[in-house]
């Protein structure tokens, strides 16, 4: 994604062609973003407006020397988690379960992974729960430690954890399902 | 490599490899929401400025005035001064509302003296009058042709709230003045006339009879310019507007009013500021206006006008007076405005084939990003005095701000110029 300076500069002065641009060229980054955080491509859409907003608003401060898809991704997912935050409900916050995976079953979802595309593999991390789908995102694919997860979801560090653990446990056991019900058929 | 973190690398990756399409109905509510928050943007731009504005303006005026007051009114307490040498030989003082004002009184009736606090006053009475008489001091010059005789009875009477020391003072001053044996009967002092001197007295034919003494150019000149004074202003600007659209806009009367502090730099020169306010009505200015089109079985249209009716603006104005004589003045002025407030409606139009289909008009005051919040003005008047206190000015004025920011559908520059008529009211001097 290439993002000309002169793009940005028209952006700041709320040329509209210039923003609508902007939109078309980081939307599929953007979405690709959201849609992992979101139950549904509409929500997602709503979220990633949200955080277009947040960008354009925001540009000003961007400095170049940061690359434009870092920067736009760190806003999209404070968004998300903004969002998140403001509907997060007490009832999901913690249901601890004890019984972990132990890794030699890995292997078998592993080669299931392979064989889904991109998005069935939304579909399927779009099912887990909200808390959970959202420890796992930061985390796993945009590589934040559980420290950070626990500072920006205002859970502990253990609770991020076991959010993780719980996440990795559904999606093998929903990939190996699909997987197998489709071999079935 | 863990199988768990392969697990983790193949969503990773497949994560990156996403790609989706495009949906234009995504961005058309993206803009929906970017222009609806630029115009909550645009309002109360800077609201907060202006309240601070509004608080200096009021604080300075307040301070002009603390200023203005204290220490003045020389003329204006000095209702009536009588000089009865052969009934009482008493200087009476009516309505002294204070001791030093009563002093000042003393010495601006009796002595021809501008103000002059008790302890000028005292020096004044302490100095031996064949000095006086050839004393270079300002405050004292106007003694050189008064014959002060040695045996003056003059008493301060009808000031009831005069203390006893203020008597005593009062008693030894004029007591060193006053000549019993002078032909005047009775001299009454009009505000105005008790500024001219013993000297002018002895000129005149007084007999038996309550005189008003006629206002003299030369002390016109010397002190009724008061070095510094407070004003009022107020009147009618009317404005020139301009034609946009096929349509005029601005152009009409509107008031104006302020507070000034003027302070005389020498006789001919003074400088003059302080914190105005005027409206500029009459105004039908289209400053934002924006459309949307959504697509879908058909054509959806959306657009947002806001249209400025009027504006309210703060000023501070900087004036230099030029005074070729009494009467008249002339005047340069630079007044650096603010918006304060202005009126506006909203229309938001929904039209589908365009066919109007919703229609929704709100008024609002409030100010927007796209009104220049800065108007400055230059400006030249004329001043003539019509009474004592009371002038008519009348002012030119150009306006170097535009209003409104250029927009597509206007770069028009919107100004205000036109003419001021108004009426100037020295509220103090001293």
């Amino acid at each position: 994604m290439e993002i000309h300076p002169k793009l940005i500069a028209l952006c700041i002065r709320h040329d509209r062609k210039a923003e609508y641009e902007l939109y078309k060229i980081s939307y599929s980054y953007l979405m690709s973003i959201c849609l992992r955080y979101a139950k549904n491509r509409d929500k997602a859409a709503e979220t990633l407006n949200l955080g277009y907003m947040k960008i354009l608003s925001n540009l000003k401060s961007y400095k170049p020397d940061i690359p434009f898809k870092a920067w736009i991704r760190r806003i999209m997912i404070n968004t998300l988690i903004d969002e998140f935050r403001k509907n997060k409900r007490e009832h999901e916050k913690l249901m601890y379960v004890e019984n972990y995976f132990d890794s030699s079953s890995y292997s078998e979802s592993n080669e299931a992974l392979d064989k889904l595309n991109v998005q069935q593999i939304y579909e399927h991390i779009g099912k887990l729960p909200e808390a959970t789908r959202n420890v796992f995102n930061l985390y796993v694919i945009d590589g934040f430690s559980h420290k950070e997860i626990a500072t920006m979801l205002d859970i502990s560090e253990g609770t991020s954890k076991w959010h993780l653990n719980a996440a990795r446990m559904k999606l093998r056991e929903s990939l190996v399902n699909t997987v197998f019900s489709y071999v079935k058929r | 490599m863990k199988a768990e973190e392969e697990f983790d690398d193949i969503f990773r990756k497949k994560a990156e490899e996403a790609n989706f399409d495009f949906r234009q109905s995504d961005w058309e509510k993206v803009r929906r929401k970017i222009d609806e928050q630029r115009l909550a943007e645009y309002q109360n731009v800077s609201g907060v400025n202006y309240w601070l504005v509004s608080a200096i303006a009021l604080i300075g005026s307040a301070v002009l005035i603390f200023l203005a007051i204290p220490e003045n009114n020389a003329e204006a307490l000095a209702d009536e001064v009588v000089y009865q040498p052969e009934q009482q030989q008493t200087l009476t003082v009516k309505s002294l509302p204070s001791e030093p004002a009563a002093l000042a009184v003393l010495s601006t009736g009796v002595a021809k003296s501008s103000p002059v606090s008790p302890r000028a006053f005292k020096s004044i009475s302490s100095i031996p009058s064949s000095r006086l008489a050839n004393s270079s001091n300002p405050k004292t010059q106007v003694f050189e042709s008064t014959v002060v005789p040695d045996n003056s009875q003059v008493s301060i009477t009808d000031n009831q709230q005069a203390s006893q020391t203020k008597e005593d003072i009062s008693k030894s001053t004029i007591e060193s003045f006053i000549d019993p044996e002078e032909v005047i009967d009775m001299v009454t002092l009009q505000p105005r006339t008790a500024r001219l001197s013993l000297t002018q007295f002895e000129g005149s034919q007084l007999s038996g009879n309550v005189i008003n003494i006629p206002d003299d150019p030369e002390y016109v000149s010397k002190n009724s310019q008061s070095k510094q004074s407070f004003n009022a202003e107020f009147g009618l600007s009317l404005f020139g507007g301009w034609i946009e659209n096929s349509v005029s806009s601005g152009n009409g009367l509107n008031l104006f009013g302020g507070l000034n502090y003027n302070r005389m730099l020498n006789d001919k020169w003074s400088l003059s500021m302080g914190s105005q306010v005027y409206n500029l009505k009459g105004l039908n200015t289209v400053f934002y206006q924006n459309s949307s089109n959504d697509f879908g079985f058909g054509s959806t249209q959306t657009q947002t006008v806001l249209t400025c009716h009027s504006m309210m603006f703060v000023s501070f104005p900087l004036r230099i007076y030029y005074h070729p004589d009494q009467k008249h003045s002339l005047s340069l002025g630079l007044h650096a405005g603010s918006l304060l407030m202005a009126k506006n409606t909203i229309e938001i139009m929904q039209l589908s084939d365009g066919q109007i289909q919703q229609y929704s008009s709100e008024k609002q005051n409030s100010v927007y990003e796209n009104m220049n919040s800065a108007n400055f003005l230059l400006s030249m008047g004329l001043n003539k005095n019509i009474q004592e206190r009371v002038s008519l000015q009348v002012e030119l004025f150009y306006g170097l701000s535009d209003l409104f920011a250029d927009s597509d559908q206007s770069k028009l520059q919107q100004n205000t110029s036109g003419i001021r008529i108004g009426l100037n009211y020295r509220i103090s001097g001293k």
